[in-house]
C-alpha cells in the first residue's frame, strides 16, 4: 500500500513506530538517517491529509 | 199510470233510490264526530258520524283509514250515499280526513304510538344523506313558496345540482295519495335520485295533516332513497319528519342542510390553506434552526478535532527534528567514515583506516590520517 492510500490513523501509527526506532537506533547513524528521512515522508503525507480534510470541511460548512 | 204514485218492489225501490242519490249526490263530504267505530274481521270498518241532532252510518275498509281512529274525533269523510238492500242506508267511504286541531293532534298521537311501537322512528334506521348530492328528488307543490325558497337557496349555496320535481298536493284529502305516489315513483326509478326532499311551508294543523297520515309516514319510512322532510315552521313536527332519515325545521333549512355554502367552503379552504402553510412554515423554520444548531455544533467539534490533530502533528515534527541525526553537522560537527562506510569513532580506528570520508553539513570530503595528535 502506498503512503497516499493509507488512512491518517495508519500514517500516525507508522510515524510513532519510526520515531520509537529512531530513538533506539540514534547511535547507528546511517540507519538513523534513513529512518529520519522515512519519518519526514510520513509527516508530509499526514500534513497533506490534514490539508485535504480541512478543505473538505470548509466546503461542507453553510455560507455565513 | 201517469200522475199516480209509483208502486215499486223493495228491490226496485232500492235501485231507483240509489240512482236518484247518485244523480243528486255522486260524491258528498260530511263532517262530524266519530262514534261507534269498529273494525270487523280486520278488514271491514263501520262507524257513525254525528252532530247534536243527527247520526249517519258509514262503511269502508281499513285501507281507507288515515290511521288509528277512536270515537270522539272529528272527521271529514267523502263518499257515496247508498241504500243497501239488506242493511239500510250508509255512506260508502272514499276518503277520511281527521279535521280540527284537537282531533288532528289526538289522531296523530294514536298513530305516532302505533308507528313508534313498530320502530319506524328508531334512530337506528336513520341513514346519512349524501353531502352534497348530485341529484335531488323533490316532492312539493310547484306553486308553493316552499318550492321557490328551496330552489333559490340550493342554487345560491351550491348550484349545479339536478333537481327532479314531482308536483304534488301538499294539503287536503287528496294529498296523502299524491305524496305517497310521488315517493313510490322515485323509488321505482331505475336510476333514482340520491335523496328525496319532501317539503311544505307553514299552515294550520289541518293543512299539515297529510304529512302525518299513516300512508305517507309509511312511504317515507319504506323509501330506499334516503329522505329529508321539512314541513311547516320550526315548531311544527309531522310524523313524516320523525320517519325521515333527516328532518329540517323549514324548507329553507332543508336546502341549507342538503348542500354546503360554496362561499363558506371556499373561505374555509382558504383558511385551511393558510393554516397549513403557517404550520409548514413554522415547522420548517424550527427544523431549519435546529439543523443550523447541529451544523454549528458539528463544525465546532470538527474544528476542535482538527486543531487538536494539527497540534499533535506539530509536536511530532518537533520531536523528529530533535532526533535528526544530521543536525549536529550544522553545528560544526563532522561524521567520519572509513572507505567501507563504517563510522570512525576513535583515533585508533582512524589510524587503521587508509582513507577517510568526512561528512560535513553541506557535503563530504576525502582525507588521510597524517599524524596523531
Amino acid at each position: 500500500m502506498s503512503q497516499s492510500q493509507k488512512t491518517y490513523r495508519e500514517l500516525k501509527d507508522e510515524l510513532d513506530k519510526i520515531i520509537l526506532e529512531l530513538e533506539a537506533n540514534i547511535d547507528d547513524i546511517d540507519k538513523a538517517i534513513k529512518q529520519y528521512q522515512a519519518a519526514q515522508i510520513v509527516i508530509e503525507q499526514m500534513e497533506k491529509y490534514l490539508d485535504k480534510t480541512k478543505a473538505k470541511i470548509e466546503t461542507l460548512k453553510p455560507p455565513k | 199510470m201517469i200522475g199516480a204514485d209509483p208502486t215499486l218492489s223493495v228491490s226496485e225501490f232500492v235501485a231507483v233510490f240509489n240512482q236518484s242519490l247518485e244523480m243528486i249526490y255522486p260524491r258528498v263530504g260530511i263532517v262530524g264526530e266519530l262514534a261507534n267505530f269498529r273494525v270487523s274481521k280486520g278488514r271491514w270498518v263501520y262507524f257513525d258520524l254525528k252532530d247534536d241532532n243527527s247520526s249517519v252510518k258509514f262503511f269502508t275498509t281499513v285501507n281507507a283509514l288515515p290511521g288509528p281512529l277512536e270515537d270522539g274525533l272529528t272527521l271529514e269523510v267523502f263518499g257515496q250515499p247508498r241504500l243497501h238492500n239488506l242493511y239500510g242506508f250508509s255512506v260508502n267511504v272514499d276518503s277520511i280526513q281527521v279535521v280540527g286541531e284537537g282531533s288532528i293532534a289526538k289522531a296523530q298521537a294514536l298513530l305516532a304510538k302505533k308507528l313508534e311501537t313498530e320502530g319506524l322512528f328508531s334512530q337506528d334506521r336513520k341513514r346519512p344523506l349524501p353531502y352534497p348530492p348530485q341529484r335531488i328528488g323533490l316532492i312539493t307543490s310547484i306553486e308553493s313558496a316552499a318550492y321557490a325558497d328551496f330552489i333559490k337557496i340550493i342554487n345560491a349555496r351550491w348550484g349545479s345540482i339536478e333537481i327532479q320535481l314531482v308536483d304534488s298536493l301538499v294539503q287536503g284529502v287528496e294529498a296523502p295519495a299524491q305524496l305517497t305516489a310521488a315517493i313510490e315513483y322515485f323509488n321505482q326509478m331505475a336510476n333514482p335520485p340520491e335523496v328525496l326532499a319532501l317539503i311544505r311551508g307553514g299552515g294550520s294543523a289541518d293543512d299539515l295533516a297529510a304529512f302525518s297520515t299513516e300512508s305517507v309516514v309509511r312511504a317515507v319510512a319504506a323509501s330506499r332513497v334516503p329522505t329529508l322532510v321539512a314541513i311547516g315552521h320550526e315548531i311544527d313536527l309531522s310524523l313524516a319528519e320523525l320517519a325521515a332519515d333527516k328532518r329540517a325545521s323549514t324548507p329553507s333549512n332543508a336546502a341549507e342542510l342538503m348542500v354546503p355554502d360554496m362561499k363558506t367552503e371556499h373561505q374555509q379552504m382558504a383558511n385551511l390553506k393558510s393554516q397549513l402553510f403557517r404550520i409548514f412554515s413554522d415547522n420548517h423554520t424550527a427544523k431549519s434552526q435546529k439543523l443550523l444548531d447541529i451544523q454549528e455544533k458539528l463544525d465546532e467539534i470538527l474544528d476542535n478535532v482538527f486543531v487538536q490533530t494539527s497540534y499533535e502533528l506539530g509536536q511530532k515534527r518537533l520531536l523528529l527534528r530533535a532526533l535528526n541525526p544530521q543536525a549536529p553537522l550544522k553545528r560544526g560537527f563532522a561524521l567520519v567514515k572509513d572507505s567501507n562506510g563504517k563510522i570512525i569513532k576513535t583515533v585508533k580506528s582512524a589510524k587503521a583506516a587508509e582513507n577517510l570520508l568526512i561528512n560535513l553539513s553541506d557535503g563530504s570530503v576525502n582525507a588521510k590520517v597524517i599524524e596523531e595528535e
